[in-house]
């Protein structure tokens, strides 16, 4: 432990709060409060600090029941151990400070001994508690970071085939991203995503193209202009990608799956219905594999392929805008326009940094 | 008067006491010596003087703890008493209760006065 760990001591009698000091002084910082008032004041001051609240119960101005009475209400026993500490013998009375969620009962005359290792006990297991809790959270976390970065390797394989840098599927992570957050600010009473669901979209926009593993080489990298043959064919990417998705063991099981089906399938609907596969229009195409579409357009815009050069940011603005890549829902149109000088700036330094690193 | 022939004069646990202030012989004369400076029972005794029951509860349970925690072991079961005959309604025994705690009082204020070290 770096730090000394605090605990609070509440009673009106000096002689009862010095003997709690000299009782916990050597292995604890110590807070002090004369009434119920004054240790609410103290723990409001120190959050997250105290890990035991040593709490009298008659006093002036708050008593010990009303101080766990609010600190009940607040939710906050959960998180911060009380112990009364009290001349009481009466059993109805020791009943209620349990019943209102003190953790022990310790009666005055306290025997130093008895007392430190009754609170000492109840810290350490807090202590372990938490301790465990970060754990299990930077494990999580890890393992969700793993998931990822898993998606982000496949997909990059996949992509590879078509001359595609890894660097297309890390920017269609972080336009999703920032189109998903455009979106909520521009519309919040219509749309919210929480931080997993931004998660799992901006997995599923790393895997929108799985399916064109599927895809010929002769077709994917294809310098010229697709036949109508051809093109019937680059199309099956998006079933295709289904198709792969469905062949993962237990992936179905997986919260990603149903955003990353779907953003495979859809990601070439148009709003006007005249997309691909399902010809879906409208309202019919969810916000996400909307927002993956125009992320995609965007990218392939301002990025070099076997049959463009690059355009400008402004360029590819003004041509989405302008219709001339398809038809997106006016919402997004809104937010393209709204967070255009965002999407500018993000991507620049991506560049910069693209180049740097070559 | 030596901390030992007090702890005898008023029946203290002088081991038991001496612990709760980490056996300092010092700190424990220091808050005895601040003992009959507490406004407990001044406060107590107004309280059974104009009979304001809720108050002498109240103060007796207060002086109950800080006595107990002194060690001062007599003031404090007769504060006890006090406490147990307002809650089940004998207040008719309040004032003789609190005789018989005024007796303890005094004696622990004249042998706490007769200290030293």
């Amino acid at each position: 432990m770096t730090e000394r760990q605090t605990i609070l001591i509440v009673d009106d009698e000096e002689i009862n709060r010095a003997i709690l000091s000299i009782t916990f002084g050597e292995d604890f910082a110590i807070l002090e409060a004369a009434n119920g008032r004054e240790a609410l004041d103290a723990i409001e001051a120190h959050p997250g600090e105290i890990v035991a609240v040593l709490l009298d119960v008659v006093m002036p101005v708050m008593d010990g029941f009303q101080v766990l009475e609010v600190l009940g209400e607040r939710g906050m026993l959960e998180q911060l151990p009380v112990f009364l500490i009290t001349a009481e013998s009466d059993q109805a009375r020791l009943r209620r400070g349990y019943d209102l969620g003190a953790v022990d009962i310790i009666e005055k005359p306290i025997v130093p001994y008895f007392i430190r290792r009754r609170i000492g006990n109840v810290i350490q297991l807090n202590n372990l508690v938490r301790t465990q809790d970060q754990m299990l959270a930077a494990q999580a976390k890890e393992i969700l970071d793993l998931n990822s970065s898993i998606l982000e390797t496949l997909a990059t394989a996949i992509e590879f085939r078509d001359q595609e840098s890894g660097e297309h599927v890390r920017r269609m992570r972080q336009l999703t991203l920032l189109l998903l957050e455009v979106l909520m600010e521009r519309y919040p009473e219509k749309y919210f995503f929480d931080e997993e669901e931004l998660r799992l979209i901006a997995d599923g926009a790393v895997m929108h193209d799985l399916g064109k593993i599927a895809i010929p080489d002769s077709i994917l990298n294809k310098p010229g202009r697709l036949t109508a043959e051809e093109f019937e064919i680059m199309k099956t990417h998006t079933t295709q990608g289904c198709v792969l998705l469905d062949s993962v063991p237990r992936l179905r099981e997986n919260p990603v799956y149903g955003y990353a089906y779907d953003i495979c399938r859809h990601h070439h609907e148009r709003w006007d219905g005249r997309g691909y596969p399902d010809g879906l229009k409208a309202g019919e195409i969810t916000i996400w594999a909307q927002v993956v579409a125009l992320a995609d357009v965007y990218d392939a815009l301002v990025g070099e392929r076997v049959y463009k050069k690059a355009f400008s940011h402004e360029k590819a603005v003004s041509m989405i805008l302008n219709g001339e890549c398809g038809a997106f829902n006016p919402e997004l149109m809104d937010c393209l326009t709204y967070a255009q000088e965002r999407i500018r700036q993000e991507f620049r330094v991506q560049k910069s940094e693209r180049s740097g690193a070559s | 008067m030596k901390l030992e022939e007090l702890a005898q004069a008023i029946a203290m646990d002088l081991d038991g006491t001496l612990a709760r202030f980490g056996g300092s012989r010092a700190l424990l004369l220091r808050f005895l010596k601040k003992f009959p400076q507490d406004a407990t029972y001044a406060a107590l005794r107004t309280a059974v003087e104009s009979g304001s029951w809720t108050e002498v509860e109240r103060t007796a349970h207060t002086l109950k703890g800080v006595a107990a925690n002194l060690g001062l072991e007599r003031i404090s079961s007769g504060s006890g008493a006090l406490v147990q005959a307002v809650r089940s309604g004998a207040q008719e025994d309040v004032p003789r209760l609190f005789t018989a705690l005024a007796a303890d009082y005094a004696a622990a204020e004249k042998a706490v006065a007769a200290l030293e070290e």
